[in-house]
């Protein structure tokens, strides 16, 4: 067999294969496979943690060190009007499982627009006979949580007391405002006309305290974004041009910087809150608690009473305003019902956030008629 | 005959490989061939939706900085729980500007809900860092969870 004879072809075959494919992250080009961005990461520094735990299961303060330094705890972050805050610890925690219950049932009628696809559900939730005051434990605070009554106001009436106002604070209070936003929609609650706490806003933040609120921005803070950008709270708050910010705050704090040093940021960040929104009401609500033997430890039940104590000195000396939630959603023993919990720890049902409602409204109603 | 047998080779090879490379297809003209309810019920298959609400609107715009001129359609779906990363976002954009803009708004929610779980839900955190925004055509898919990949796959079939 003669090889130079297919040496051209063989060549000419090779000229054209090396002519075939494309560039796969083309998004006009392949009819086949889905296109696939690749999205970069902020790189982090690592942070190593050294976590001692005490024999009662509280978490004494924080060693960590971050790449660069070689001291225990880092150089406060500044902000950018030179504030500093206290050092940023970080936790390392087993997760706890979670297992959200709903006090809802789901019709199957379905609604649609070219832009939104929604299903009804119908609501346990009663907006004419607002259920008797829950009962009080020992532990209960020297507060009373406010009643449910509306004295003649109807739910929307009552609710309207708080159309200029922003909700703020941590997961708890996240939860609130994404249980507040998803019944705003018509056609998943029609109960509710698709008025419900209408007005209000929310800028909330898992993991966020009073003191990581002092932070300066970066990969690392938590501020809550105001339309996705994030920015410190006393930036945030006057553009929602909210006139009553409902503060919930302390379970991201007590722990790591203990009760007197929480009281002290909170009260940095409401001055810094006041400076460039300065006819602001504030409404300061009380931590809620664990469960009764809870799968973390920390915080505990007992130091978060001791937070909600110092909130109500605080608010008294400052003239705030103070909600007690807490005991509203307590058993007789002064923990977290256990059925308002989903994770066997210190987060709630949307069960709990009927009486949240109804506290509020409560709140309302006494305000707006004189009680 | 040998160089005749070369010659069809060659030219059977070249029409062979000249399917390589798929049509030159405008963004704009990818569609979706199924309506968000039908999509939204074949989610609900792989996915427990009943705790889920949709953001839209307003909302959309609260919660992510995503206008609703940068986008014609959407289906956006996260949980009312706080300590879930789950989340489905279907976008169709308004077209290729609104396209970047959009996806960088993805990511930066993606990335700060990641933040927010560093510290006490590990599991979440890294559930979202494994996340990534897809795009075919003016569409943009994200989705956490337990079935991410089933529910991608079916977003992306959807768009043609």
């Amino acid at each position: 067999m003669n090889i130079k004879k297919f040496a051209l072809p063989a060549l000419a075959l090779a000229v054209v294969l090396s002519g075939c494919g494309r560039n796969g992250s083309d998004p006009e080009s392949t009819s086949a496979a889905e296109t696939t961005l690749s999205t970069t990461q902020t790189t982090r520094p690592k942070v190593t943690v050294e976590m001692p735990v005490s024999s009662d299961g509280t978490w004494p303060s924080v060693i960590f060190t971050v790449p660069g330094q070689t001291t225990a705890q880092s150089t406060p972050p500044l902000s950018t009007d030179g504030t500093t805050a206290s050092t940023p610890p970080q936790t390392s925690s087993t997760s706890a499982s979670t297992s959200a219950s709903s006090s809802t049932t789901k019709q199957s009628t379905t609604s649609a627009t070219t832009k939104q696809t929604t299903t009804s559900r119908t609501t346990a939730q009663s907006t004419t006979n607002p259920p008797s005051p829950p009962p009080v434990s020992g532990n209960a605070l020297p507060v009373a949580p406010p009643g449910t009554e509306l004295h003649g106001l109807t739910r929307e009436q009552a609710e309207a007391f708080w159309s200029d106002a922003v909700f703020v604070g941590d997961s708890i209070m996240m939860h609130w405002t994404n249980y507040m936003t998803a019944r705003r929609d018509a056609a998943s609650y029609p109960d509710f006309g698709g008025k419900f706490f209408n007005g209000a806003k929310s800028l909330t933040a898992a993991s966020l305290g009073v003191n990581n609120a002092l932070w300066a921005v970066s990969s690392e803070s938590v501020h809550p974004k105001y339309q996705g950008q994030q920015m410190q709270l006393w930036n945030s708050i006057p553009l929602t041009g909210a006139k009553k910010v409902v503060m919930m705050f302390g379970m991201n704090d007590v722990a790591l910087y203990g009760v007197s040093a929480s009281i002290e940021s909170y009260g940095r960040l409401i001055d810094l809150i006041k400076t460039n929104a300065p006819e602001t009401e504030f409404y300061i609500v009380s931590a809620t608690y664990p469960i009764k033997n809870a799968v973390k430890k920390s915080p505990s039940r007992d130091l978060l009473r001791d937070w909600n104590l110092a909130l109500i000195d605080f608010c008294r000396a400052n003239g705030y305003n103070f909600i007690n939630l807490t005991d509203a959603l307590c058993d007789d023993e002064g923990y977290l019902r256990t059925d308002f919990c989903n994770d066997s720890w210190i987060h709630q049902t949307s069960a709990a956030r009927v009486v949240w409602a109804d506290i509020l409204r409560g709140y309302a109603a006494d305000r707006l008629t004189g009680n | 005959m040998k160089k005749i047998l070369c010659i069809l080779l060659i030219i059977s090879t070249v029409f062979a490989f000249s399917a390589c490379g798929g049509s030159k297809k405008a963004p704009e003209d990818y569609a979706m061939s199924k309506s968000l309810i039908e999509l939204r019920t074949e989610i609900s298959s792989k996915a427990d939706l009943s705790e889920f609400f949709v953001l839209s609107g307003e909302s959309l715009l609260d919660y992510t900085g995503i206008t609703a001129e940068s986008c014609t359609e959407t289906l956006v779906l996260i949980p009312e729980s706080s300590i879930s990363a789950d989340m489905i976002f279907i976008i169709k954009a308004a077209d290729s500007d609104a396209l970047e803009n959009v996806k960088a708004l993805l990511e930066s929610y993606r990335d700060g809900r990641a933040a927010e779980f560093k510290s006490y839900a590990p599991e979440e955190h890294q559930r979202l860092s494994d996340t990534k925004v897809n795009v075919k055509g003016l569409y943009l898919w994200m989705v956490v969870s337990e079935n991410s990949a089933e529910i991608e796959k079916l977003i992306g079939e959807s768009i043609n």
